[in-house]
């Protein structure tokens, strides 16, 4: 399927938990702002586009990091539009689902601001494990 | 603000209190898995100590995790979008933050009390809230 350049607000985008006790939070419904937080000083962090491709072939991309991963918090767009950040399509030859979420500008030199911005992102999420590939 | 007496079903429920010192009895060992600074001991008690005020005051599931600096993160919801998010830092402050009217967050030092009034106020706001 065809990825659209500009993310749509009705499009679900994934955050990628690597980490395990986060997963099993989000396996009961808890999802931590540990997953919506950047590096201190950052703005930005790492989604999928989750609705161009099959939850499949979406992990079989993931796993080809090598990186820890456990399944993906996702989210509307326009819902984090609505909490004032930026979702932006970053397509790159290995993932061409790949996307960014940006905080808001005054986040990047206050820790507390983006704290409490990624609490507000991982108050309303869904959660999807990875296919069993 | 007025706070209204708690609601004493979810009071006499003492397994979410344990279920939340259970979590801080590993965040340590979280924090290493995750390789997070691993918060001193000290900061642990402390931390117990809060969670111990804050479930008389409001008696919920405290979801208890370790945090990319070192510090321990209390998080509470009340079930309709509402939260407040406490963390006490290794530098010996603790941060409120909320998505309250009262505002979305304040620090102050844990050493001069335990609860202060705006985290007091927050929980009070989700308690008085809550369906």
């Amino acid at each position: 399927m065809t990825v659209p350049e500009a993310v749509a607000g009705r499009e679900r985008v994934g955050r990628r938990v690597s980490s395990e006790s986060s997963a099993r939070r989000a396996q009961r419904g808890k999802y931590s702002y540990r997953d919506f937080l950047p590096r201190a000083g950052e703005r930005c962090m790492s989604v999928d586009r989750l609705d161009f491709a099959s939850i499949s072939d979406l992990t079989n991309i993931v796993r080809s990091y090598n990186h820890p991963f456990y399944g993906w918090l996702t989210k509307a767009t326009e819902d984090i539009r609505g909490l004032r950040c930026q979702v932006e399509s970053d397509p790159n030859p290995d993932n061409p689902y790949h996307a960014m979420i940006i905080l808001p500008p005054e986040t990047a030199a206050d820790r507390d601001r983006q704290k409490h911005k990624a609490r507000e992102l991982a108050e309303v999420c869904n959660w999807i494990e990875p296919a069993d590939c | 603000m007025a706070l209204k007496i708690q609601d004493l079903s979810k009071a006499d429920d003492p397994s979410e209190l344990q279920d939340a010192l259970g979590d801080l009895a590993n965040v340590k060992k979280e924090a290493r898995i995750e390789q997070f600074p691993v918060p001193p001991q000290s900061l642990v008690d402390e931390a117990e100590r809060l969670i111990r005020n804050m479930y008389s005051f409001y008696p919920s599931r405290f979801e208890v995790s370790a945090d990319p600096d070192g510090a321990v993160a209390i998080d509470v919801r009340d079930g309709t979008g509402r939260w407040v998010l406490l963390l006490c830092e290794p530098q010996g402050d603790a941060l409120v933050l909320t998505n309250l009217e009262i505002g979305e967050r304040q620090r102050y030092p844990l050493q001069d009390e335990m609860l202060n009034c705006f985290l007091r106020d927050a929980l009070g706001q989700l308690k008085t809230e809550t369906p």
